[in-house]
């Protein structure tokens, strides 16, 4: 059985279980085993935390959190951008700088623990893509969301530095794209499509309206677009569109695109109640949700 | 137009550059890739270019009090297109880390670090989402340092050896931000 250590972070756990629980549920069901790293700690986020103010605190942070997943003997998955760029940041920096590595260990000797560099860092679109793949999820949906147009949105981190995340090309990337129409959905293509959700670096808590007013870019033309729903893979964008949207809604405007986590919509389509899945939300997606399942039975 | 004084200008600010994120500002040749990329910019005059010139000038004081510096939402979008490989969002981040030894640092930024620090979380556990959690069957508390007291003590030894308390101004004895 392929099995990672998860790697919870922050905004999920705390604030979106329900996207945790999604990603518990169908992978277990998908046949990936999922084991908990105890006591993991924040990330500590790539422009929001430490990083701010000390490169070896946040590189000391994350190695710990990498070295709970080693003593696993796994390779970490994450599913947030901002986890992500944290700890492959960190991970690959210290694997390839032995002075970094060896003060980062001096710090980490004083509480017994020690990073060795010997796991990955993956985020969970990667693990989606190559463990589970397009065609298994293909499968499960029967084109069941033929005829919706879903706006993906990959969040910064997930791609970019590309030297850190080799993954997709930032520029014109796929992989989301690819498990999005494998529900029979069409992915809609649009100016802002990868931009920033505007949430990043702090920003969010440090001007909430420059904040707003970058998100609310993308939403426009995601509104023009008469998208059903907005996909996201990464809890913290989650939470700048679903409670932004909101936020906009309060200042009289008028955006109301349902928000999900990637696995929220799987789960739905692999028969998973909503309301273990898909029910934490300032953005209402009850009419969605309901067409969703409408569509087990047509 | 404005008349810079460069015989007033902070000849270090390149050197604290350096040495707080390893770039070399000097690399820029403002081309501009970084201002035309940046999805800030389109919102607000905030201009990467001119942040990056500055600095290369030294000019300190236009620079590192200015909220311009935390206004970047580290996209990596102008670190990823720089055609100098500059590094335009490493040179934010070591800006930031400049200035807040300067003590110029946003209320909500030293927030952040001062929750991790008595968290483990950027953000604390609620009652109502551990409520929600119950519900769905998982634990009220995921399994990290929101369950483990011991892994928050590991993160305020990390604190206590990179002097963050003393940047961010966290007083111990309160386990809160001082001002």
């Amino acid at each position: 059985m392929t099995s990672y250590a998860l790697y919870l972070g922050c905004i999920g756990p705390l604030r979106y279980p329900d996207i945790e629980n999604s990603i518990r549920l169908t992978f277990k069901e998908l046949g990936i085993e999922l084991v908990d790293m105890e006591g993991a700690t924040c990330c500590p986020a790539p422009g929001a935390g430490f990083k701010n103010f000390d490169e070896l605190a946040a590189l000391t942070v994350s190695a710990r959190n990498i070295s709970i997943a080693e003593e696993l003997g796994l390779d970490v998955m994450t599913f947030c951008g901002g986890c992500q760029g944290s700890l492959n940041w960190a991970n690959k920096l210290l694997q390839s700088d032995p002075e970094r590595k060896s003060r980062v260990n001096e710090i980490l000797s004083e509480m017994g623990r020690e990073y060795r560099g010997t796991a990955k860092v993956k985020h969970l679109v990667e693990v989606v893509y190559e463990d589970i793949g397009v065609d298994r999820i293909k499968k499960i949906a029967n084109d069941r969301l033929e005829g919706f147009k879903v706006a993906v949105h990959y969040g910064c981190h997930v791609l970019r530095p590309y030297r850190v995340e080799e993954l997709d090309d930032p520029e014109k990337p796929h992989m989301l794209d690819d498990l999005v129409k494998a529900w029979g959905a069409e992915s809609l293509e649009f100016p802002e499509k990868h931009t920033c959700c505007g949430a990043g670096g702090g920003l969010f808590a440090n001007d909430r309206d420059l904040s707003l007013s970058i998100m609310r870019k993308k939403m426009v033309q995601i509104k023009e677009l008469e998208a059903d729903m907005l996909i996201d893979i990464c809890p913290f964008c989650h939470m700048q569109f679903d409670l932004g949207q909101m936020q906009l809604r309060e200042k009289g405007e008028d955006f109301s695109t349902p928000v999900f986590y990637y696995n929220q919509v799987l789960a739905l389509l692999m028969g998973f109640d909503r309301n273990k899945v898909a029910f934490i939300e300032n953005t209402p997606r009850d009419e969605v949700i309901r067409r969703i399942l409408a569509t087990e039975r047509a | 137009m404005e008349v810079i004084e460069l015989k007033n200008a902070d000849r270090t600010l390149p050197q604290r550059v350096k040495e707080f994120g390893g770039v070399d500002l000097l690399a820029c040749y403002q081309c501009g890739t970084c201002s035309s990329d940046c999805p800030v910019g389109t919102e607000f005059f905030f201009r990467i270019r001119r942040i990056m010139r500055k600095a290369a000038l030294g000019l300190s004081e236009q620079v590192l009090p200015a909220k311009d510096i935390w206004c970047c939402t580290t996209c990596f979008t102008c670190f990823d297109r720089c055609p100098q490989d500059a590094k335009p969002t490493d040179v934010i981040l070591a800006l930031r880390r400049v200035a807040a030894r300067e003590g110029y640092t946003p209320q909500a930024s030293r927030n952040t670090s001062a929750n991790i620090t008595t968290f483990g979380h950027a953000v604390p556990s609620l009652e109502e989402i551990e409520k929600k959690r119950e519900a769905m069957g998982l634990p009220a508390r995921p399994p990290t340092a929101a369950t483990y007291p011991e892994a928050i003590r590991e993160i305020q030894l990390i604190v206590k050896k990179r002097g963050i308390a003393e940047i961010i101004r966290f007083n111990w004895e309160k386990m809160e931000l001082e001002g």
